[in-house]
């Protein structure tokens, strides 16, 4: 038996898992990108500081907590089931989304920012037209950063059986089954990897020229 | 637009950055606000705009109090230009000039008109320039760059906050010729910040000194010079002012046309004896400058060696006085002709002109 056995035998059944996987990934990665970036900017708007600030210190620690802590921890609050993964899921991936977005505005020269507010942009236009575009290349390295770790941990929601790649890999370990563990693996990094690329692409296309280019002279 | 500020005050907690000041900034004219850092003179700039605001006293545009003109709608009417020059990075030099006329509204090929025309007025190539990003400009296009965008809107106002401050020495002069050719155009009323004496007598039509929040003296550039008001604007302005203020002033601005000159040809003694002035200008039979003698020497020679004998020196419209100065210093004498570019005789800049009191 060959470690390829499993996959090659089986398409239909990982095919399946896959697309399950996909699903928890994407319901639970896109609430956390609209919650995050949405939270990002309301905990730097000014009249926020006072909190903001607060809230980025208690996301810096819970950036620490193992993924399978957290997901371990709602299943004793929520019970078993996709709903539980889901919304674990969610919460684990908003954090890098929030700090990035959060560290992307706070780093826009206040100069930029008094110059466009001088120029008679209101603070609607500032948001949208300075600090969003500005801050993007932070905002997308969270979004990235968010979907492999989501991608990633979404094997562990398999454990509270909400379904996925998961469930491949922890039943080819407790079967001792090589070709079942790589039947599952393969598909997840898969995933991560083409994701990471898509979003690259998007990266690329939101982020203006003039912040890639390094300074002259 | 003239602006008016009275009785303005700032205090930020128990401080006090701006203490009760009252000054009228003149229409068209260039206003230098000139003190060392922490005088208020950046603070007075920013109530201006409404960045900052005031605690005490009013600010009046056309007679028209700042609270009854939207902030908004002030920023966009008044050209705002600061040290770091604040130019977007992720935008090309076509999208930063074009905020605020995309923020009224302006139709694209108007923009684009407007954008053109002012990249010529700053002296950059528009098709060279137009989709460079702020990081591939050097810090004297970044300059020309802010300005453009200052005036994008057309505004009557225009605000500079050390605009050239963080430009080295020799940039900084050839910026500062621009910005005054470019004044010349446009004729705008600006505000002007600086803590370099020399750019504000070199800039500005009307200097006020700050000091510790409150001015210490203001008024036309050279009355600031001939009569300082107290020491701290005389040392301000230091040992030297007047002598240096001559490298500034252009030589067509202070022309007396009361001179005396001949042809040639048809000069005898009497004749030169009748002239009134000391020294008189030789011609030759198309009215073209030959040269000048003074009547000391004129009287010592015979006709026929006038020729040999003329002195030759003289400056050009757009010289400096300072240039005037330096060849009456190094030829001992007290008369300069100023000569155009066709050789014809525009007038004579004096020793007393220079040194008059204006």
């Amino acid at each position: 038996m060959n470690i390829f056995t499993y996959l090659l035998e089986n398409p239909d059944y990982i095919l399946e898992k896959t697309f399950q996987h996909i699903y928890i990934f994407l319901i639970s990665w896109s609430f956390a990108v609209i919650t995050g970036i949405i939270s990002g900017i309301f905990i730097t708007r000014e009249k926020n500081k006072k909190i903001g600030r607060i809230i980025l210190v208690i996301i810096g620690i819970t950036q620490s907590v193992p993924s399978i802590a957290v997901i371990a921890l709602f299943f004793l609050f929520m019970g078993i089931g996709f709903i539980t993964a889901a919304f674990a899921l969610f919460l684990y991936s908003l954090v890098p989304i929030v700090f990035n977005t959060a560290s992307g505005l706070i780093s826009v020269d206040g100069n930029v920012k008094e110059a466009a507010l001088g120029m008679g942009m209101t603070k609607k236009d500032i948001l949208f037209k300075i600090e969003i575009p500005m801050a993007m290349p932070s905002v997308f390295s969270g979004i990235r950063n968010s979907a492999v770790i989501n991608i990633a941990t979404a094997t562990v929601a398999a454990t509270i059986g909400a379904g996925g790649l998961g469930v491949i890999i922890f039943t080819g370990l407790s079967h001792f089954n090589a070709s079942m563990i790589f039947a599952g693996a393969v598909p997840v990094s898969f995933l991560a990897l083409s994701i990471d690329l898509i979003l690259g692409f998007l990266e690329k296309k939101f982020t203006s020229e003039g912040l890639k280019i390094s300074e002259e002279g | 637009m003239p602006i008016k500020l009275k009785n303005l005050t700032k205090k930020f907690g128990d401080y006090t950055a701006v203490n009760n000041i009252t000054l009228s900034i003149e229409d068209s004219k260039i206003t230098v606000l000139i003190g060392p850092s922490g005088c208020g003179k950046t603070t007075t700039l920013k109530m201006i705009n409404g960045l900052i605001k005031r605690t005490e006293g009013n600010i009046f545009f056309n007679e028209i109090s700042i609270d009854k003109i939207n902030p908004i709608d002030l920023r966009r009417r008044i050209g705002y230009v600061i040290q770091e020059i604040g130019l977007f990075p992720h935008m090309n030099v076509y999208q930063n000039i074009a905020v605020v006329p995309k923020l009224l509204g302006w139709k694209e090929n108007k923009i684009k008109n407007r954008i053109n025309e002012l990249l010529e007025l700053v002296n950059l190539n528009p098709e060279e320039n137009i989709f460079k990003y702020p990081k591939q400009l050097s810090g004297g296009q970044k300059q020309r760059v802010g300005v453009a965008r200052a005036l994008a809107a057309d505004p009557e106002i225009l605000l500079m906050d050390e605009p050239f401050g963080a430009i080295d020495p020799i940039n900084r002069e050839k910026l500062q010729d621009a910005f005054i050719d470019i004044q010349e155009k446009i004729k705008k009323t600006i505000v002007f910040v600086t803590h370099d004496i020399r750019e504000a007598i070199k800039l500005g039509d009307s200097i006020s000194v700050f000091n510790t929040g409150k001015i210490e003296q203001s008024g036309k550039t050279f009355e600031i010079i001939k009569k300082p008001k107290n020491k701290f604007v005389s040392n301000l302005i230091g040992n030297h002012a007047e002598i240096n203020t001559l490298e500034f002033r252009k030589a067509e601005n202070s022309i007396d046309k009361d001179f005396s000159a001949v042809k040639i040809n048809a000069s005898d003694t009497n004749l030169l004896k009748e002239q009134k002035n000391s020294y008189v200008i030789f011609l030759d039979d198309n009215n073209n400058f030959l040269g000048i003698l003074s009547k000391e020497k004129i009287s010592q020679l015979s006709t026929e060696n006038y020729l040999n004998n003329l002195k030759t020196y003289f400056i050009t419209p757009d010289s400096t006085l300072l240039d005037a100065a330096g060849i009456m210093l190094s030829k001992g004498i007290n008369t300069v002709p100023v000569i155009s570019a066709e050789k014809k005789v525009l007038g004579v800049i004096k020793y007393e002109t220079i040194f008059q009191e204006e």
